[in-house]
C-alpha cells in the first residue's frame, strides 16, 4: 500500500491490522521492522510488532500495546494510524497534521476544533532518538469474534480460547503473571467487604473479567509479557476504552514508602487490604498495607509516574485546543478533559478496587524482580467517552468519534514520546545479551562458571561479530527470554532441578556449542589443550559444589548458617 | 440493549451491582460533586423504572434501535473477513 494511506473509515479486521504492519515494514524498510511471535492464537492467528526507530545504540524504549480487549475498537486501528503518520512525516519532512473537525457528542451539538498538528521536529526527535515498540492488536480472535455479525451492543471483551463448562474466553487483562492468584495476595473478605461480592478477577470462566485457567495462560499474554522481558523497556503504554482516564501504576493497592510492603514478600500474604488509606474497613490492630513504590532519587518513580500520565493529559487537552489549552469550561477543553489517577482507586464509587493480572502491573513489576531496569512507567489509557458510545464509536465523518479518539491518542502519545526523548534517559538495563545466561548462572550457581563464561562469550564477542550473528544473537535473546526469567527463579530455589537441567540440558548445549565454535578465545593460554583442560577441572570443581548443593541441607544448612547459595 | 448515562450518590451507584441486568462501564465514572457521580452503562429499556426506583437520573444516549442500526451500518462498511487457517 503505497502513502499516503487513507483515513480509516470502519474498524480494520485483524488481517487487515496483520497486513498494514507488514506493508509499514516493508515499505520502509529501514525504519520499520516487523517481528512475528512465534505462538498462534487460539484461532491459529499469526500476531507481529513493528518496532520505528532510526539508527541504534542504546537510548529509550517504548511499547504500546492496542486491543487488548476485543469490543475497544479504537485504539488498534488509531496505532495503525500513528504508525503510518509517523513513517510518511519522517520520510517526506512534513508535519503530521490533523484538519479542524466537528465532531458531535451522542445526544449533543457539534463541537468544532482547530487543526492541529505535530511538528516534523519532533517526529525527527523520535524517530532518532526511541525506540519505539507498537504492538496494536493484542487479541485478534477477539477482535474477529467481536465484529462478526450480528455485532453485540455491549460487545465482547476477552479472547475466545474454550474454557471450563463450555465457556469461552479469558480476560487478557486479568491474566499477566502479577498477583494473578489474588487470593494469595489479598484478605479476600477485607476486600468484599469493602467493594461487594466482587474480587480483583473473576473465577468464573463465564465472567467478562475472567482471569483463565493459570497465569498467563493465554498465548497473547505470553506475547505481551515477552516483549516487557526481553526489551530494555522504559515506558509501557496499554491503550483501551473507555472513560476519559489515564491510569498509573500501581493497580494492585494503594502505593506506599515501605521497602517491604511489595507483591513480592509473603509475609503479607494474605493479608493485603486492597482498601484506600484511613477507610473503615480495615479491621482493628491491622497496618494498612501500600504497595511499594520508591519515590526516591534519581528516578522518583512515583512522581514521575504521575507526571507522565499529566503530561498525555494535557497534551490532549491542547491538541483540541488546536495546539494550544482550551480556556476551562469551553465544549473544547469539557469534551477533551481526561483524568490521570491511580490505577488501583480510581472506580472507587462504582465497586472499582485493586485489580490483578493486569499488563500495566505486569510491566511495572518488572523493575522490582530487576532493579536494572528501573525506572521502568507504565500506564492504560481508557480514551473515548459514553458521548462517543463506549467501545463500539462511529468512524464516520459524521459524527466523528473515531477522528476524535485517534486524534486524542496522537496527541497522548506524543506528548509522552516527547517528554521521554528531551527529558533523561531512563537508565537501560543491562543488554539483554549480558543477562541471558540466567538459566545457567542459576543452574550452575555461579555467574563465573566456565560454562557460563563461555556462553556470554559466545553470544557476546562471537556471535555479534557479523551481522548475521547479531540477528542469530538477538533471536536466541528473544527465545531464551521468554522464559527465562521464570525458569531461573523456580530453579534458585530447586537444587534437584537445577541438577537436573544442568546435566540434560546446559552440559550438552555448551558442548556441542564448544564442538561447534572452538573454545573461548579471550580465556585461551599460549598452549591451547590446556585451557580445555583448565576449564575441564574448574566445571568438575563446580559441579562437585552443585552435587552437594543438590543433594539437600546439611547440618550447617539445618542451622539456617548456609544457603543453595 | 440501551445505552445510558446514570447520575445518582455514591451509595446508590455501589448497589448498582445487584442489578443483573445493567452493564456498568466502570471507567466512565465521573464525578459531578457534591456525592453525585455519572457513569453509562447499558440495559433494556425495560430496566429504567427500576433504576429510577433506586435513585437514579437515566438518560437514554441511545436507544436500543438505534444501537441496532448502527451496528447494521458497520457490519455493512468492514471488509469481508478472512478465512480461519
Ligand atoms: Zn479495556
Amino acid at each position: 500500500m503505497p502513502a499516503p494511506y487513507p483515513d480509516i473509515k470502519a474498524p480494520l479486521l485483524p488481517h487487515q491490522i496483520e497486513d498494514a504492519l507488514a506493508d509499514l515494514a516493508v515499505t520502509f524498510p529501514t525504519l520499520c521492522t516487523r517481528t512475528v511471535f512465534a505462538g498462534k492464537t487460539f484461532k491459529n492467528k499469526s500476531q507481529s510488532y513493528i518496532k520505528i526507530a532510526k539508527g541504534g545504540g542504546v537510548r529509550p524504549a517504548v511499547l504500546v500495546t492496542g486491543g487488548v480487549h476485543a469490543r475497544e475498537w479504537a485504539p488498534p486501528d488509531a496505532l495503525v494510524t500513528l504508525a503510518r503518520n509517523l513513517l510518511v512525516a519522517y520520510t517526506t519532512g512534513a508535519d503530521i497534521g490533523f484538519p479542524a473537525m466537528a465532531v458531535t457528542p451522542v445526544g449533543g451539538t457539534a463541537v468544532t476544533y482547530k487543526p492541529w498538528a505535530i511538528k516534523f521536529a519532533d517526529v525527527k526527535g523520535i524517530v532518532e532518538n526511541l525506540d519505539l515498540y507498537l504492538f496494536p492488536l493484542v487479541n485478534p480472535d477477539g477482535r474477529e469474534f467481536d465484529l462478526t455479525p450480528p455485532i453485540d451492543a455491549i460487545g465482547w471483551r476477552k479472547n475466545v480460547s474454550p474454557q471450563a463448562g463450555g465457556n469461552i474466553g479469558v480476560d487478557l487483562n486479568r491474566n499477566f503473571d502479577i498477583i494473578w492468584k489474588f487470593e494469595d495476595y489479598f484478605d479476600v473478605p477485607v476486600y468484599k467487604s469493602r467493594y461487594g461480592n466482587t474480587t480483583p478477577a473473576s473465577t468464573d470462566p463465564a465472567a467478562d473479567t475472567y482471569r483463565g485457567p493459570g497465569k498467563h495462560s493465554e498465548q497473547e499474554t505470553k506475547n505481551v509479557e515477552s516483549l516487557l522481558d526481553t526489551l530494555p523497556i522504559g515506558y509501557y503504554v496499554d491503550v483501551h476504552m473507555a472513560g476519559r482516564n489515564i491510569l498509573y501504576s500501581w493497580g494492585l493497592e494503594e502505593n506506599g514508602d515501605v521497602p517491604t510492603m511489595t507483591f513480592q514478600n509473603a509475609v503479607f500474604n494474605g493479608t493485603r487490604d486492597g482498601l484506600p488509606k484511613g477507610d473503615s474497613k480495615l479491621p482493628v490492630g491491622r497496618t494498612d498495607y501500600q504497595e511499594y513504590l520508591p519515590d526516591d532519587p534519581p528516578h522518583r518513580i512515583r512522581s514521575r509516574g504521575k507526571f507522565g500520565a499529566d503530561i498525555m493529559r494535557d497534551a490532549i487537552l491542547r491538541s483540541a485546543g488546536g495546539g494550544a489549552l482550551p480556556a476551562s469550561g469551553t465544549p473544547q477543553w469539557t469534551h477533551s478533559l481526561y483524568v490521570s489517577g491511580q490505577s488501583a482507586f480510581l472506580y472507587l464509587p462504582v465497586g472499582g478496587g485493586p485489580n490483578s493480572g493486569c499488563s500495566d502491573d505486569y510491566a511495572c513489576s518488572r523493575q522490582f524482580l530487576n532493579p536494572a531496569r528501573q525506572p521502568l512507567f507504565a500506564y492504560t489509557l481508557e480514551m473515548g467517552h459514553l458521548e462517543e458510545q463506549f467501545f463500539h464509536c462511529d468512524y464516520r465523518d459524521v459524527p466523528g468519534h473515531f477522528r476524535k479518539i485517534n486524534r486524542e491518542i496522537h496527541a497522548a502519545l506524543f506528548g509522552l514520546f516527547k517528554v521521554v526523548v528531551t527529558s533523561a534517559q531512563p537508565t537501560p538495563p543491562e543488554p539483554p545479551l549480558q543477562r541471558v545466561c540466567l538459566i545457567a548462572t542459576a543452574t550452575l550457581g555461579d555467574p563465573a562458571h566456565p560454562d557460563v563464561r563461555y556462553l556470554r562469550h559466545l553470544r557476546d564477542e562471537r556471535l555479534r561479530a557479523t551481522p548475521a550473528g547479531a540477528k542469530a544473537a538477538d533471536l536466541l535473546d528473544r527465545v531464551y527470554y521468554s522464559f527465562s526469567p521464570a525458569v531461573a527463579r523456580h530453579l534458585e530455589g530447586h537444587p534437584r532441578a537445577r541438577a537436573i537441567v544442568r546435566a540434560l540440558v546446559i552440559r550438552p548445549l555448551v558442548a556441542a556449542l564448544r564442538r561447534l565454535f572452538g573454545p573461548m578465545a579471550p580465556d585461551r593460554p599460549p598452549d591451547p589443550p590446556d585451557d580445555g583442560k583448565k576449564q575441564e577441572q574448574a566445571q568438575e570443581q563446580a559441579d562437585a559444589r552443585e552435587r552437594r548443593q543438590a543433594d539437600g541441607p546439611g547440618p550447617a544448612q539445618a542451622d539456617g548458617q548456609g544457603g543453595i547459595r | 440493549m440501551a445505552l445510558l448515562q446514570i447520575d445518582a450518590t455514591s451509595e446508590v451507584l455501589t448497589g448498582l451491582s445487584e442489578v443483573e441486568e445493567l452493564y456498568v462501564v466502570k471507567p466512565s465514572l465521573e464525578s459531578l460533586g457534591a456525592d453525585r457521580y455519572r457513569v453509562g452503562g447499558y440495559a433494556a429499556e425495560s430496566v429504567i423504572p427500576d433504576l429510577e426506583a433506586r435513585g437514579c437520573v437515566v438518560t437514554v444516549m441511545m436507544s436500543t434501535d438505534a444501537i441496532e442500526r448502527f451496528n447494521r451500518q458497520v457490519e455493512d462498511s468492514i471488509a469481508p473477513s478472512s478465512p480461519d487457517v
